[in-house]
């Protein structure tokens, strides 16, 4: 069950995990939620990998032995999201080094 | 033509969505009655959607199919299927009728504003969003409506750019939502790899608790308890809803309830009774005592107005998860208290949807005029502003659970229910209880008693349009705390049923 | 169904706590019409009356008000405020020990 892809995917999301929490700079919290998407991409996709499989088209396939498609279409429908979701941080991020000169997640104004 | 409801409630609002830049061109008149009239045909068609549902058959309709019934071709649904039951439909009602309101309160709030048709489009797409995630059936879908939400309600957080604060909070805001998201899609794709459906009757019908399953469903609870603010998971929730414009707080609170819903159709529908969610029972009790107790110390610490609203809205939602949880801990051998627990729950959703979303208006209204957010430099507003005056008392009265307003009833049958259950879970709440009223005291007296400082000598009534959205909310306050068995009977109890009737559910799908 | 559809009613009667509230809106009236009739609108009767120093606008702050509770409770809100440090990296981090602790507990138990 477990294979080289999977534990990829599993280091992936981790490495996310632990700049989200561990590293300062807003910019480097913008890219651990890509790594951590990528991670999750890797995963879907693996999932409908099969050994010497074939493009899931329905009227030319010989046997059943097809990648599964609606993983593929998850995982199209992720990057799309996660996507917007960058766009969105790194403008924001933008927006906050304007205002406060400064891209550290310690220089903050709202807190208690 | 009633046949397509389902598919025509999330395409009117994102249809219209869209369309407001273009009603933009056309005049500003015209494009908030676009807006209003687009938000009022969707609460019709919930409406005409409720008389069906409620009376207990679940509708489905998948996409794409010959016609709408048409859900498994071959015995095993490989489409994307709505479903429509009647916690869904009474989820729907609240957050189409406040997401109505706040569109009626927006028109003067927002005028000022130059990038107006924007925020209408973000507003639109939020409901079209909420009620995605509301109807839909399978996971995925699921997955994708709770990013549309997500990334609405982060425009909308960060709609006043010329503040450093509200871009830190949309940030902040999009972090979380991210990363719950995306542990909420690998969860998915955990039961994904497993049993080949991501539909939810589906995988209900198919799931054997293994190794896997409960780490999905460890994710999956975690992803929406961070999205729905329970402690300790609530960081953002005072960041987000303190900085956005006042109608979208209001929004946002909503757009928290869809998530529980989603939590609770996690629990119920999809795993249902095992070992496994005895423990998660216990969580959601634990987390909801945590949330009430840090929600309400913190509120009373609070100096900003929305700041301390906020932090109410996390004790507030620390009674549904109490109620709700009680009610799956006993889902295994299910006895009347734990049925009266679960409809204190969800009678504590649309009770909590009314009076603080009023709180949050009648607090906007106050901003409006004063145009500032600090308490300490309230003051004396109850002689210039009467009418929001006595829709603010209505509506801390109601989130104190003061009789007979509506939290009373809602928190009666949490209070009475819980304490069969576990005699110290119903005293916290109690507490609790008694906090909120402590904290609204002093918001009462800072912001509406007192001295009346020099600078707001001018200051008059809000508009009427404003009034009457307050004066909507605050009727309905009374209503409910006045009626509650009709509403118990006719909206509640189903929607109780609903949750607990897992194996109708299955076969209303397959 | 028929003892759940009565449940808020056997409990408490709405409509008890209506005429309960009219009662008191009657005392009112009560205590009001033993009030002096001769007094005159807009003039220095109505004024409220002040002792002592005039109040200020800003003479009641916040943190004045319920300075017992929080005095009390000291220990407890600096660990509260100490969570509430508004920085994100600590928003994730609690996330990811509700992950674990559930995790766990799912192992043990």
């Amino acid at each position: 069950m477990i294979s080289f892809p999977f534990i990829i995917a599993i280091s992936l999301i981790s490495l996310g995990f632990f700049a989200l929490v561990l590293k300062r700079n807003l910019l480097k919290l913008v890219m651990a939620v890509h790594i951590m998407g990528s991670g999750v991409n890797l995963f879907l996709i693996s999932l409908g990998y099969r050994e010497a499989g074939i493009a899931p088209i329905f009227t030319n396939a010989p046997g059943l032995n097809m990648v599964l498609p609606t993983v593929q279409a998850l995982t199209l429908t992720n990057i799309v999201i996660n996507i917007a979701i960058i766009a969105l941080m790194l403008s924001l991020a933008i927006l906050i080094y304007q205002h406060y000169g400064s891209l550290d997640t310690r220089k903050r104004k709202l807190k208690e | 033509m009633f046949s397509h409801t389902l598919a025509l409630l999330i395409a009117v609002p994102l249809f219209a969505a869209f369309f407001t830049p273009l009603a933009r061109r056309i005049s500003r008149k015209f494009m908030n009655l676009w807006v209003i009239f687009s938000l009022g045909i969707s609460e019709f068609l919930v409406l005409v959607l409720a008389k069906n549902v409620i009376k207990g058959d679940i509708q489905v309709y998948s996409l794409g199919a010959d016609f709408p019934a048409l859900t498994s071709p071959d015995g095993f649904p490989i489409r994307i299927i709505l479903q429509a039951d009647a916690i869904a439909v009474f989820m729907a009602l609240i957050s189409v009728f406040i997401a109505l309101l706040v569109g009626v309160y927006s028109w003067r709030f927002m005028e000022k504003e130059k990038s107006r048709d924007k925020y209408y489009t973000l507003l639109l797409m939020l409901t079209a969003g909420m009620l995605g995630l509301i109807f839909s059936g399978d996971l995925f879908t699921m997955f994708i409506f709770l990013e549309l939400l997500s990334i609405a309600s982060c425009g909308l957080i960060a709609f006043y750019i010329h503040k450093g604060e509200s871009s830190e909070a949309a940030f902040k805001y999009m972090v979380i939502s991210a990363v719950a998201g995306l542990m909420i899609l690998f969860a998915v794709g955990l039961l994904y790899a497993q049993y080949g459906a991501l539909n939810i009757g589906a995988l209900a019908a198919a799931i054997d608790f293994t190794f896997l399953d409960i780490t999905a469903l460890a994710f999956l609870v975690a992803g929406f308890a961070m999205k729905c603010g329970a402690a300790p998971l609530h960081l953002w929730v005072a960041d987000a809803y303190g900085e956005a414009p006042v109608p979208v707080s209001a929004l946002l609170v909503i757009a928290s309830q869809v998530s529980l819903y989603a939590l609770f159709r996690i629990c119920f529908t999809l795993f249902g009774v095992s070992s496994a969610i005895g423990i998660i029972a216990w969580l959601l009790i634990i987390l909801g005592v945590l949330s009430m107790f840090i929600g309400v110390t913190m509120a009373i610490l609070q100096t900003d107005i929305k700041r301390l609203i906020a932090y109410h809205s996390v004790s507030q939602v620390g009674y549904m998860l109490l109620g709700i949880g009680v009610g799956l801990a006993l889902l295994g051998n299910m006895t009347s208290y734990g049925i009266r627990a679960m409809e204190g729950g969800i009678f504590h959703i649309i009770n909590y949807a009314l009076y603080n979303t009023l709180l949050f208006l009648a607090a906007g209204a106050l901003i409006y005029r004063t145009g500032v957010k600090d308490l300490n430099k309230m003051g004396g507003l109850a002689q210039a502003m009467p009418f929001t005056t006595i829709f603010f008392l209505l509506g801390s009265l109601a989130i104190a659970g003061l009789p007979p307003l509506n939290g009373f009833a809602s928190k009666l049958l949490i209070y009475e229910s819980v304490f069969r259950f576990n005699p110290l879970l119903s005293i916290i709440a109690i507490l609790v209880s008694i906090l909120t009223l402590a904290s609204f005291i002093k918001v009462f007296y800072l912001a509406f008693l007192g001295p009346k400082p020099t600078e707001f000598k001018e200051i008059k009534e809000v508009p009427k349009s404003m009034g009457l959205v307050m004066g909507v909310l605050a009727f309905l306050v009374i209503l409910f705390g006045l009626f509650p068995n009709i509403v118990v009977d006719n909206l509640v109890s189903p929607a109780a049923q609903s949750l607990i009737e897992q194996f109708q559910y299955i076969s209303a799908i397959l | 169904m028929n003892i759940l559809s009565n449940s808020i009613l056997e409990v408490w009667n709405p409509l008890v706590g209506v005429c309960f509230f009219l009662l008191i809106v009657l005392f009112v009236y009560f205590i009001r019409s033993c009030g002096e009739g001769k007094c005159q609108e807009k003039t220095e009767q109505t004024r409220p009356f002040f002792s002592g120093n005039l109040p200020s606008q800003n003479s009641l702050k916040i943190h004045k008000v319920y300075w017992g509770f929080f005095e009390a409770l000291k220990g407890y809100y600096h660990r509260l405020k100490a969570i509430h440090n508004g920085i994100i990296n600590d928003y994730v981090y609690w996330f990811v020990l509700v992950v674990v602790i559930i995790l766990i507990l799912f192992v043990i138990l």
